[in-house]
């Protein structure tokens, strides 16, 4: 027992919660989808030496845009075109969010760290903004947007689960982006920068540029995990849209080490996490937060683990 | 006096050190020369007490000192004055030296300041150690030894980060200090450093003693001879084209240059390098060299002026100009990368394709034409010595045949042996036609290698050593 939480039985309803069933299952695909999508954009930019901390304002904004195509063809047939149609929309959506810190960096050297910070409050006071105002659907008092019509939504397997399409879409990025990092020139100038700008400029590749590059790509892959989540789960967004997925975007990528196909189990590992949150609130309040105790434990553990690595890689090098 | 009486350190398998005994003398100084990997530091860390002999003792006046341990080492008066200095950049001259006096003892700055102005030192003593020049800083950690009137002070290379006339000062203080019945041990690199300086000089050769000889029965080609075993092969310099080639050169005309905080570095400057030839830029570091560098390279914007390649402006886009830039681990490599991301930098086919094999056959073919002492392609940059990463980015650079090519003090902290084989390439790459332009701070690589030869001073080029110095 720990603060009131039986260990061991808590430890069962997680896995339970996470994997025991195919409910559970195709529940923590659904979580582990966004945040999948989200870590492979900030390893794009982080590959490059852009730290782009902004994932959660990127996925926001994008969500955001491809709702407001929405508004606009709720009641055309344009079927599944429309669909990704308001797709394209979220990556230029998060595309213009990271561009933002983007231009600021290269035009005035802010930290992107910070500009990136700060655009995930705008990004979320936009979107309070946006529900209450104008994307708020007529003759409503509730912030809500339209519901869309499931022609226009990402196509699901089956009535009885939220398991939508996007997975597949989150996993083909994944694998374009470990692609585009280790078999195309722009991805292998993006990871000589990311390691050495000084080499890069050594060798005459601009490495402004490739920052540059890598963050609007970045800002284009958060975007589209928020346009998933908007066109794949509700078709409707509320305030409470974002459920961190951006940030968790982060750990999940260091925990992949940067390597996109290496993200894809981290996804998996915490949208399950995710997924069993619910199984654990029967111990009440504090169960659920057992979860974020398992998640930061798995990120400090492998930095540990990292640390100790590499002591003894640079303590047997000296001998 | 300390003596080393039969020792040797391994490492592993590895004999580091080979069973040696050496007398090293109070009043004199006392030089320890090899070649990279000969095991002079593994032989300075041993008398330093830093690391435990695998056999034998280390006496002080007849005293066996305790091994492995540089604390007690220190309050027997053994002092070591590292290469890397050990300083607190943010904190003022005096407060490292107040920290360096933690714990050891009794004296007061006071007394440290007497000793700077006994060796007719000026010292900033309120500015921070990352304002002051290395010269200063190396100083600092003189008189943080010195202050605890050790009997024998080891300088683990100590010239390799000071000018020249930084240098000549040094020298005179280790006279000095021997002249105070102090044992003095000097690690050197360059041969007339330690003839200027030494009274003895002790010969290692891939850890073995090779002799302990009196400064004045050597000259430096018989020192040098010790060193490497066998006599160098001296240069046949490359010469510019006197063929029908002989017009054509690349041509520097009138060049502005500025660094980054937009100062004027390079003024006007014009020069030529002829078809075939090896053109040399020395002088003091600090006066333009590396902002005209790369300003060849087309790394650097050109503020006004005009380069030209047999006639017509050099387009860099066009033509490749191979660069190795003079710091090989912020700027030459990448070193958290493999091999054969480091050398597939140069001469990226076009398209958007990154073809990995590709890239591992040219890594692996350049890794065996250079000799390069790796295990494998995919090891990282920083996994290989200075020497075999200066060839990594040689065999990057000259794999490209390169029309022109800029090099920046291209064999600094490389051993004889491997110097000599950049030298080599360099002057193989102009006998096959290139332009080669050579910048270097080391006046003999300057003269051994180059048919012609500049001296850059606050942005402006002379021909006269003597006269870039006074100006």
């Amino acid at each position: 027992m720990i603060f009131g939480v039986p260990i061991g039985e808590g430890t069962n309803l997680l896995f339970e919660g996470a994997f025991g069933d195919k409910v559970a299952i195709s529940q923590s695909i659904v979580r582990a989808t966004p945040i999948l999508m989200t870590a492979i954009g900030i390893t794009i930019a982080w590959r490059a030496g852009a730290f782009n901390i902004g994932g959660e304002g990127q996925l926001i904004v994008g969500a955001l845009l491809a709702a407001s195509i929405g508004k606009f063809i709720l009641n055309s047939n344009l079927g599944f075109f429309g669909c990704i149609l308001m797709m394209a929309g979220a990556a230029v959506g998060g595309a213009i969010w990271s561009g933002l810190a983007a231009i600021l960096y290269l035009k005035r050297g802010v930290d992107l760290v910070i500009s990136t910070i700060l655009l995930n409050f705008i990004g979320d006071k936009l979107l309070m903004f946006f529900v209450e105002g104008p994307l708020r659907k007529q003759g409503q008092t509730a912030p809500l947007t339209d519901q869309l019509p499931d022609s226009l939504m990402l196509p699901k397997f089956s009535r009885q689960s939220d398991l939508h399409f996007g997975i597949f879409l989150a996993l083909g990025v994944a694998i374009a982006a470990g692609y585009w990092l280790y078999r195309t020139k722009p991805g292998y100038f993006a990871r000589i920068v990311g390691s050495n700008t000084g080499f890069a400029r050594s060798n005459r590749i601009d490495a402004e540029q490739v920052k540059f590059r890598a963050m609007l790509l970045s800002g284009a892959i958060c975007g589209l995990a928020g346009g998933i989540q908007y066109l794949g789960i509700n078709g409707q967004l509320a305030s409470s849209f974002s459920q961190q997925y951006g940030f968790l975007g982060i750990p999940v990528a260091l925990v992949g080490a940067l390597n996109p196909i290496a993200i894809i189990p981290s996804a998996l590992l915490f949208g399950g996490l995710f997924a069993a949150t619910s199984n654990l609130s029967r111990f009440g309040g504090i169960g659920s937060y057992f979860v974020y105790v398992i998640q930061a434990a798995t990120v400090l553990g492998l930095l540990l683990f990292r640390s100790v690595n590499d002591r003894r890689i640079a303590v047997r090098n000296e001998g | 006096m300390l003596s080393a009486i039969g020792v040797s350190k391994m490492f592993g398998s590895l004999e580091a050190l080979k069973p040696l005994s050496v007398d090293f003398l109070p009043g004199e100084v006392h030089a320890v020369v090899g070649e990279n990997g000969a095991g002079k530091s593994t032989l300075m860390n041993v008398l330093g007490g830093f690391l435990s002999p695998s056999s034998g003792s280390i006496n002080l006046n007849g005293n066996e000192i305790p091994s492995g341990d540089p604390q007690s080492c220190r309050s027997l008066g053994i002092e070591m004055i590292h290469q890397h200095f050990k300083l607190v950049p943010a904190f003022t001259i005096e407060e490292n030296l107040r920290l360096s006096q933690l714990g050891v003892g009794q004296n007061s700055i006071e007394v440290i300041k007497s000793k700077a102005s006994e060796f007719g030192w000026k010292i900033p003593w309120e500015a921070c150690i990352q304002d002051v020049s290395v010269g200063i800083q190396q100083r600092v950690e003189i008189l943080k030894s010195v202050a605890t009137y050790p009997s024998v002070v080891i300088f683990d290379e100590p010239t390799a980060v000071l000018g020249i006339e930084e240098v000549e000062e040094l020298i005179g203080f280790l006279r000095k200090l021997a002249s105070d019945d102090k044992v003095v041990i000097l690690i050197a690199h360059k041969i007339e450093e330690v003839l200027a300086a030494s009274d003895r000089i002790t010969v290692l050769r891939r850890g073995e003693h090779i002799g302990t000889v009196e400064r004045g029965e050597v000259d430096s080609a018989k020192l040098v001879e010790m060193m490497i075993g066998g006599l160098v092969e001296s240069l046949t310099k490359s010469e510019p084209d006197q063929g029908r080639e002989a017009t054509k050169s690349l041509e520097v005309k009138d060049l502005w240059v500025q660094d980054d905080n937009e100062q004027d570095v390079v003024q006007g400057l014009n020069f030529r390098v002829k078809k075939g030839a090896i053109v040399g830029i020395g002088g003091v570091d600090g006066n333009g060299q590396v902002q005209l560098a790369e300003a060849l390279a087309g790394i650097r914007k050109i503020r006004t002026g005009d380069i030209s390649l047999e006639g017509s402006s050099l387009d860099w886009d066009q033509c490749f100009v191979g660069y190795v830039p003079q710091d090989r681990q912020s700027e030459g490599l990448a070193i958290n990368l493999n091999l054969v991301e480091n050398i597939a930098v140069s001469g990226l086919m076009n398209g958007h394709y990154f073809s990995n094999s590709d890239q591992y056959e040219k890594a692996s073919r350049l890794i065996e034409q250079y000799a390069i002492k790796a295990k494998s392609p995919r090891d990282l940059a920083k996994q290989l010595s200075g020497g075999n990463q200066q060839k990594v980015i040689l065999a990057r650079v000259l794999d490209q045949n390169p029309k022109v090519l800029v090099v920046v003090n291209p064999t600094r902290g490389l051993d004889v042996k491997a110097a000599g084989f950049v030298h080599q390439k360099l002057i193989d790459a102009a006998q096959s036609g290139a332009y080669v332009l050579v910048v270097t701070t080391d006046r003999d690589e300057l003269y051994a290698i180059t048919s012609e030869q500049w001296f850059m001073s606050r942005g402006k080029l002379f021909a006269d050593e003597k006269e870039a110095l006074a100006s």
